[in-house]
């Protein structure tokens, strides 16, 4: 034997056992998966694995996937069974078990553009570019992010300037009524939602334009070294109680902002804020919400605060009790503060924000777009994404995996997800100066409302 | 009782200026507060109505004034064929075509004008007279105001203003809320073509073409690993068939096909994917009717990628001209040199980037004359850092078209009160040829001013130099 074939034969011996598995397309061998995809494994109590989902190659539509194992050829095996690394081999655990995998074959129309791209905004773009990274890099795909604050508002500026848009934008409910309207995102009716919440969030006009990704939900913080802990089962009158204790700190939040002020309308007995079709503020619970808060800021049992002032005054331990979004945990959590979580005090309903994943109208690439997001949507990247980033994963599954807090798991039962009709919108725009004069006392609470729904009533006629 | 009637009006004045102005777009309303906005101090006058060449101007006023154009921004902002209507609190308005707010015409720009704490619609002309003659030039007939009989432009200005409203013919499209049957048979099916003359193709327009022995052709696909069978006709020439001008249609068709365009197709279930047409050959896409000797609603098939195949086919749009309507400015660009290193970025490069901004900002020139306005850009500082990081003893220097360097020093170039851009935006709309796509500038919300020499014009090059 010559010195060359000892070298190859050699080179085989050491590789065989690594070469764990083969991934076929259309029975063509387009890669083999060894140690390799180690380093794109969960830590499950399983052990080191991933599901069936995230190696199968995307394709156009998927007419076949076999897994051959040393038991034989196995079909129709679920998307979400864990591939687990076991002494060297790729095993698929099934009912219990687990059996070796020798190969994974997929059969469908391959996709033929391997580029996408895609804009993201707010919090927790790092663990979120890293997410779509591996799916890149699981499938060798072009995927090129970028960090876009308003992305809404620049898709429709470039939308109207004719330009290239991108394949893939982060949207909030609010943005969608805009979107449509521009005509720059499409309607994705065609891509099952079962298992996901939120999806009211995204609905317009009777048609679903985004999938929800995650959201966030409003939340009490509370400084344990001034206020000691909190019953989660606390009412409104526990906080103005804990509010008017002097060492306490009081309780201050942006009083001033209709985004703060819904939790209050909804807690003081209003069903909805749009209520068959129609905008409605002059009514008893709004009437009755903002007096009490007028009320309970003129006695200072509360201080309304903007955002800015209200986290400087929390860190800083000069007041003990505010309410804020649960995407300001990671925030104290890195500064050090001993704070604690409470849900909102009964009967406060707490708003969710909802961020979803939208195609745009205009993609060349809507395939690949739409496998991106039922990867991102999938059961174990959004546990590792939202854990990551402090999000709360829009797919029920993910969400009964993940360890909550109390404060965020009981405000998910009575919570309020924002609607994305544009009525929202102009609700927000116009309460957003009238509480302010009402906080202020600059105006009653009564004119406030009728002020607010004079304006409102002017202005649904076009909204709707 | 008159301190009391005093006191109270000083409360009215009070409330009215704190309530703002409602902004309205038909999906959104907007309460504008001059507060949230900065503000420039401008002098302009309108003139009375006039029957001779006599001039009947009023004195020229100075007011705090907020462009108008940044506030319509918050509503989504006009488009062409939208109006704009001005409403006084006392009824009064005013309807101002989409030209007269965005076109600069001789009116000039349009502001919202404070004068002792009262809101005024107001333009103001470079040379600060709104004449008759420029509102007649600039409005026609349709739009200017008279009195009794005679142009007036002091009726252009509107006291007291409560509500800004874009008057709008704009709807969600009908085909975005359709929720057709999907995908079965549909005897009668429209799609509807955007972007040419003809709005829509029905099932009637497929009959009549079948019932003159037209263009319908029976292809057999392959897809799955099955073969079907169908009736259709090519896409191009339904689309061609769509256009106005049907003389030249077929014989050009091909030719603008082969030039490359781009054709959105759009599912009844929302599905929707772009093509060039450079990427599709002619002859390998069509719009089917019949699969197998059953009709079927229309779909796209052929010999093309599997994304292409819509079934339920809703609408198709032409984008023939957007490569003509894009700016060619668009593509001008700019090189960065620094630690050795260079890079070249056109405009839709920097438009593109995290850190293109939009804010107020002035130079003015040695005789004391005052240039500026929301001026788009990148900040200095994160362009350089595309390639370096700026230090404290680096040096920026511009080189312009015609030779000219400015330098700046890093710590100029990080002041407090201001961010220095290179802007190539002003007002909305690319800076132009004349005298020089690119510009240094600093901005900021209070549009901070800088010496005419400091702000760079017909920018080429920007090179960081490292002094050691």
């Amino acid at each position: 034997m010559k010195l060359r074939e000892l070298t190859v034969l050699l080179w085989l011996l050491l590789n065989l056992p690594c070469l764990s598995f083969e991934v076929l397309l259309n029975d063509e061998s387009i890669r083999s998966w060894d140690g390799s995809l180690l380093q794109y494994c969960y830590d499950l109590p399983q052990g080191k694995a991933i599901p069936l989902l995230e190696i199968l190659p995307p394709v156009v539509e998927r007419d076949g996937c076999f897994l051959e194992t040393e038991r034989g050829r196995l079909s129709d095996v679920p998307m979400d069974s864990l591939l687990v690394w076991e002494e060297g081999d790729w095993f698929l655990h099934l009912e219990g078990e687990g059996v070796k995998i020798l190969s994974v074959a997929v059969y469908g129309e391959p996709i033929d553009n391997d580029y996408l791209q895609v804009w993201l905004d707010w919090e927790g773009i790092t663990a979120l570019k890293e997410s779509i990274q591996r799916f890149s890099s699981i499938n060798g795909l072009r995927i090129e992010t970028r960090e876009v604050p308003k992305a809404s508002s620049k898709l429709v500026s470039v939308v109207r300037a004719r330009g290239e848009v991108p394949d893939v934008i982060m949207v909030q409910s609010s943005d969608i009524s805009r979107l449509v309207y521009e005509e720059a995102i499409q309607s994705l009716d065609y891509i099952p939602v079962q298992g996901l919440s939120g999806l009211s969030s995204f609905n317009y006009e009777g048609r679903s334009w985004a999938i929800p990704f995650y959201f966030d939900c409003q939340l009490v913080f509370y400084n344990r070294g001034l206020v000691g802990e909190i019953d989660p089962g606390w009412t409104l009158e526990d906080l103005e109680n804990l509010s008017k204790d002097p060492g306490s700190g009081g309780a201050g939040w942006n009083i001033y902002s209709a985004y703060w002020f819904i939790p209050f309308q909804l807690g003081f007995g209003k069903r909805d804020l749009i209520e068959d079709g129609r905008v409605t503020v002059l009514d008893g619970p709004t009437q009755e919400a903002l007096g009490y808060l007028v009320e309970r800021v003129d006695d200072g049992t509360f201080r309304a605060l903007e955002r800015d002032p209200m986290v400087t005054l929390f860190a800083s331990g000069k007041v003990g009790i505010i309410l804020s979004g649960s995407y300001m945990i990671e925030q104290f959590e890195r500064i050090g503060m001993d704070f604690g979580l409470a849900p909102y005090p009964e009967p406060l309903r707490p708003v969710l924000d909802y961020k979803g994943l939208a195609i745009t109208r205009k993609t060349r690439n809507p395939i690949l777009a739409r496998r991106l997001i039922e990867f991102l949507t999938s059961k174990y990247v959004q546990a590792s994404f939202c854990k990551a980033s402090y999000k709360i994963p829009s797919r029920r599954e993910a969400l009964d995996g993940m360890e909550l807090n109390f404060a965020i798991s009981s405000s998910l039962e009575r919570g309020y997800p924002l609607p994305a009709d544009p009525l929202y919108e102009l609700y927000k725009d116009t309460m957003w100066k009238l509480i302010r004069l009402a906080i202020s006392d600059r105006l009653g609470v009564r004119e406030v409302l009728e002020k607010g729904q004079k304006i409102i009533d002017e202005n649904s006629g076009g909204v709707q | 009782m008159k301190k009391l009637l005093a006191i109270m009006f000083t409360v009215l004045i009070a409330i009215a200026s704190i309530a703002g102005i409602t902004v309205t777009c038909n999906d959104s309303t907007f309460v504008f507060d001059r507060g949230d906005f900065p503000s420039l101090r401008v002098v302009t006058r309108f003139e009375g109505p006039q029957p001779s060449s006599d001039r009947n101007g009023s004195d020229y006023i100075e007011y705090e004034a907020i462009p108008l154009i940044s506030v319509l921004e918050y509503v989504g902002g006009m488009r062409e064929g939208d109006l704009l209507k001005i409403e006084a609190d006392d009824g009064y308005s005013k309807l101002f075509p989409f030209g007269a707010i965005y076109g600069r015409t001789a009116l000039g720009n349009p502001y919202i004008g404070y004068r002792e704490e009262k809101p005024y619609f107001i333009f103001v002309p470079d040379d600060g007279e709104v004449s008759n003659e420029d509102m007649l030039a600039s409005l026609g007939e349709e739009y200017s105001h008279f009195y009794d009989g005679l142009p007036s432009s002091k009726g252009l200005m509107v006291k007291s203003v409560s509500t800004i409203r874009i008057e709008t013919s704009r709807t969600v499209s009908p085909l975005i809320m359709e929720t057709a049957a999907f995908p079965g048979p549909s005897p009668d099916w429209t799609v509807e073509i955007k972007g040419s003359g003809k709005k829509e193709i029905s099932s009637i327009d497929f009959e009549a073409d079948e019932a003159d022995g037209g263009h319908y052709v029976e292809i057999s696909l392959e897809r799955k690993g099955e073969t079907n069978t169908y009736r259709a006709i090519p896409l191009w020439l339904v689309v061609a068939a769509a256009r106005e001008d049907e003389q030249k249609r077929f014989s050009q068709y091909r030719e603008l096909w082969e030039g490359g365009f781009d054709i959105t197709l759009t599912s009844v279930d929302g599905y929707s994917v772009t093509f060039n047409t450079l990427d599709v050959p002619i002859e390998a896409i069509f719009i089917a009717d019949e699969e197998n000797g059953e009709k079927i609603a229309p779909a796209i098939v052929g010999e093309i990628s599997g994304k292409l195949w819509v079934k339920g086919l809703a609408s198709i749009e032409l984008d023939t001209e957007r490569y003509s309507y894009e700016d060619p400015r668009l593509s001008v660009s700019l090189v960065l040199k620094a630690g050795g290193l260079e890079r070249e970025f056109t405009i839709a490069d920097l438009e593109a980037k995290s850190y293109y901004v939009e804010n107020y900002g002035q130079y003015i020139t040695s005789s004391g004359g005052k240039h500026g306005g929301l001026y788009g850009g990148v900040e200095l500082v994160k362009l350089v850092g595309e390639l370096v990081e700026l230090k404290p003893t680096s040096t920026i220097r511009t080189v312009a078209s015609d030779g000219y360097e400015t330098t700046y020093s890093a710590g100029e170039i990080e002041s407090a009160d201001g961010i220095w851009i290179v802007a190539f935006k002003l007002d909305g709309d690319y800076l132009p040829e004349d005298p020089g796509y690119f510009r240094t500038i600093k901005v900021g919300p209070n549009m901070p001013a800088i010496e005419s020499r400091r702000s760079a014009k017909m920018v080429e090059i920007i090179e960081v130099i490292d002094l050691e």
